[in-house]
């Protein structure tokens, strides 16, 4: 339903930053909520990452398209297709050197137009190298 | 609240495998989805608790039309259904008819009590489980809706939302059984069980 491509390896020194892209994609007739859906009882898209060993500066997500379906009365707020959700972070002063595998999770929500499945939460890996 | 393996294998397997389950049974989402009761099987009988905790089971409604829901508080398209079901309670209940919800959301009453309590839900819901899901063919797709005849079988079923006039249509066909020909019915299917 949604895939993720494991976003490219990076490389930052002690207290630099880096920005890392996560390419996002769902199948075709298929939309998730986004990170702000129109409605409360709706769940939203939410990427977070473990806390360490960087310090998680901003995830920016794209601008949503606001869709109307037969079963709600106003537009909501979606994603489909293929997205990217942007992470910025940064490398503490005293973040071990060396190399590692950052855990992220992509929680989301998909439906058609008639039908939902259940929310579903998508492991996400980044390596990376501290120097 | 649902299983792992469900998930990992998404929407096309869980439906193939639900829409397996209702040619099985002689049931499909088509408009016109009551299917001759040759054709019935018997709905599976299961136990779930209610708003109120009490142990509600399938069985309990032998004797009335039952339209058993599978819904989630997160779903859209249920969400559009509820009203419809809300009238259909108010109208047939006094000809043998209950609709019964299933809730699927996996954190329970917490959210599902406020949300069917802002709806003005009339009829009951229960809490779903892995159990139940399993036992009607995985039900990972929501809404999912199973019409069950006086006899206690399945005689169709929705997968995703259709129309008001569909569910409509359905009722008024399983609603037209007379009840004292689906007592005698109930009754002979008892006696046969007795006598096996």
């Amino acid at each position: 339903m949604l895939s993720a491509a494991p976003p490219g390896r990076i490389t930052l020194a002690r207290g630099g930053q880096a920005e890392v892209k996560l390419d996002v994609r769902l199948r075709p007739g298929y939309h998730v909520n986004s990170h702000t859906p129109a409605e409360d009882y709706l769940i939203p898209l939410r990427l977070t990452w473990e806390p360490k060993p960087f310090q998680i500066l901003e995830v920016s997500y794209p601008r949503p398209a606001l869709e109307k379906y037969p079963f709600a009365d106003k537009p909501l707020s979606v994603f489909s297709g293929a997205f990217a959700i942007l992470t910025r972070l940064k490398a503490p002063e005293n973040a071990p050197r060396g190399p590692g595998v950052l855990l992220g999770k992509l929680r989301y929500q998909a439906c058609t137009e008639k039908l939902c499945l259940p929310p579903k939460t998508l492991e996400v890996r980044l390596s990376y190298e501290i120097r | 609240m649902f299983p792992a393996f469900r998930r990992a294998l998404g929407l096309h397997a869980a439906a193939l495998s639900l829409m397996l389950w209702a040619c099985s049974t002689g049931s499909s989402s088509a408009p016109n989805s009551v299917k001759p009761e040759a054709q019935r099987r018997r709905a599976p009988d299961f136990a779930l608790r209610d708003a109120d905790g009490k142990l509600v089971r399938l069985s309990d409604y032998r004797g009335k039309v039952v339209l058993l829901n599978f819904w989630a508080t997160w779903c859209g398209p249920c969400k559009l259904e509820i009203p419809w079901f809300i009238e259909f309670e108010r109208q047939h209940k006094d000809k043998g008819f209950a609709v019964l919800g299933v809730s699927m959301d996996e954190d329970g009453w917490e959210v599902v009590k406020p949300f069917i309590r802002r709806l003005g839900v009339n009829y009951r819901v229960l809490m779903g489980d892995d159990e139940v899901a399993r036992l009607y063919g995985g039900v990972d797709a929501l809404p999912t809706s199973f019409l069950i005849d006086r006899q206690g079988r399945v005689a169709g079923v929705h997968v995703g939302l259709v129309s008001r006039r569909s569910y409509e249509r359905d009722l008024a066909q399983l609603l037209g059984d007379s009840p004292d020909g689906a007592r005698r019915a109930v009754d002979s299917d008892d006696a046969v069980t007795r006598a096996r």
